[in-house]
């Protein structure tokens, strides 16, 4: 628009008044909150989102061994899919490991599936040491059901604020290294979602299972311990070479 | 600063740290706004739409606010404006000529450019904060005298004629005008 027609209406006395306050008096005040149906479509449509995000993360941490603030279906919303992402293939699944030396547990978590996943699986990680290299193993109670694309684990921000793309899971368990460049009090979230075959690197939005790491007790207690393996059957090697 | 500017940033703490209650605190104190210009830009058929579509998009893409550039109430207005032209884009694909009449005298009084330039507005009010936006709102939406502000505020009077005339100016930059 030019300035000409911006200003056609004004009158071109000089009197002409300010061109803003003219616009705030005509739109009056604007306070008019549109009626409660809108809110309450808001909240459907977020919940239709389909997967869960922080809030329930952050629910389930404060449920914890207490009084559980249910709130029953609000707020089930994941910001993964629209997140700054902070994308870089950064793990690499360990394969042929060999044998295992002195493992101490540093951290590990309980997946737990998010209700909207449609799916009811859960499972543990653990973040082990060997030899000063960090390594995040994964184990699932079953596969969950991929469809056509597959599944991808992630470490993430609490707030969903940003992630990290750790390797793909085919199996119900892997592990993969983590360089030591990647903080884990920052990306503490084990996240696990359902990819498509579509070439975008981002996080799809659909995650199947999530737990937050804290420290492995056995890290704490009985430094420097080996490990005793948190998982039952935990495999020495990833299953990627193992499963059909 | 005022208690209002105080919580407008513990909203957007809240919203920043994706705490459950942030959207509907953001939503609250932010809705009417959003409408209203929603409202003044779209019509009522479509404000409502346009104000869930801000809302959900906002909080969708919240990872991408940041406090640091902007206050949450000014990113609010920016998203409004593009969900709004998002929503002007649809009509003008939906409907073709024979429907612009009626709904050209339906709002006679607010064309593009004017909803476009009090969409500016109210986004650099946001920016600009309290006790400015309130002197301000208060002289050309509530037509107040600057003395009946300084009472309402509780500032001086020279204070209020201050902002008024500072953040005048401000806007009339931002709206291109040379005046």
């Amino acid at each position: 628009m030019n300035h000409d027609e911006r200003y056609a209406d004004r009158p071109a006395d000089g009197s002409a008044p300010e061109r803003a306050a003219e616009l705030l008096a005509r739109a009056g005040d604007l306070d008019e909150a549109p009626g409660d149906a809108v809110w309450q479509r808001i909240r459907a449509e977020i919940e239709g989102d389909g997967t869960a995000g922080e809030d329930q993360l952050a629910h389930r941490r404060r449920s914890t061994g207490a009084r559980a603030r249910h709130r029953p279906g609000r707020w089930s919303l994941l910001a993964a899919a629209a997140a700054g992402a902070l994308v870089a293939w950064v793990g690499t699944e360990v394969v042929g490991a060999g044998p295992q030396d002195e493992e101490i547990v540093v951290a590990d978590a309980t997946l737990e599936d998010l209700p909207d996943a449609g799916e009811a699986v859960d499972g543990t990680a653990e973040v082990v040491s060997v030899d000063g290299e960090r390594r995040l193993r994964v184990q699932l109670e079953e596969l969950p059901d991929t469809g056509d694309g597959y599944l991808e684990v992630w470490l993430l921000r609490p707030d969903v604020s940003g992630m990290v793309t750790v390797g793909v899971i085919s199996g119900t368990t892997a592990e993969f290294s983590l360089p030591a460049s990647v903080d884990l009090d920052e990306y503490p979230v084990v996240d696990i979602s359902r990819e498509q075959l579509d070439g975008d690197p981002a996080h799809g939005g659909r995650s199947v299972v999530r737990g937050e790491l804290g420290t492995a007790s056995a890290a704490v207690d009985d430094p420097p311990s080996v490990a005793t393996p948190l998982l039952p059957d935990r495999p020495t090697r990833t299953d990627r070479e193992a499963s059909p | 600063m005022s208690v209002e500017d105080g919580d407008d940033n513990a909203i957007a703490v809240a919203w920043e740290n994706a705490d459950p209650d942030a959207l509907e605190r953001a939503y609250r104190r932010w809705g009417g706004l959003v409408h209203g210009l929603a409202l003044r830009a779209v019509g009522p058929d479509d404000a409502d739409d346009v104000t869930q579509a801000v809302f959900v998009s906002a909080w969708r893409g919240r990872a991408t606010y940041d406090r640091g550039s902007a206050p949450l109430g000014a990113w609010l207005v920016g998203i409004t404006r593009r969900r709004i032209a998002d929503q002007l884009r649809t009509r003008q694909r939906q409907a073709p000529v024979a429907q612009e009449q009626p709904d050209v005298a339906d709002r006679s009084a607010w064309t593009a450019a004017d909803s476009t330039d009090l969409l500016s507005i109210y986004e650099e009010l946001e920016r600009i904060g309290d006790p400015q936006r309130r002197i301000i709102l208060l002289a050309y939406v509530e037509d107040l005298t600057q003395r009946e502000i300084a009472e309402r505020l509780d500032l001086p009077l020279g204070t209020v004629k201050t902002h008024t005339n500072r953040t005048l100016a401000r806007l009339r930059t931002l709206l291109g005008g040379a005046r």
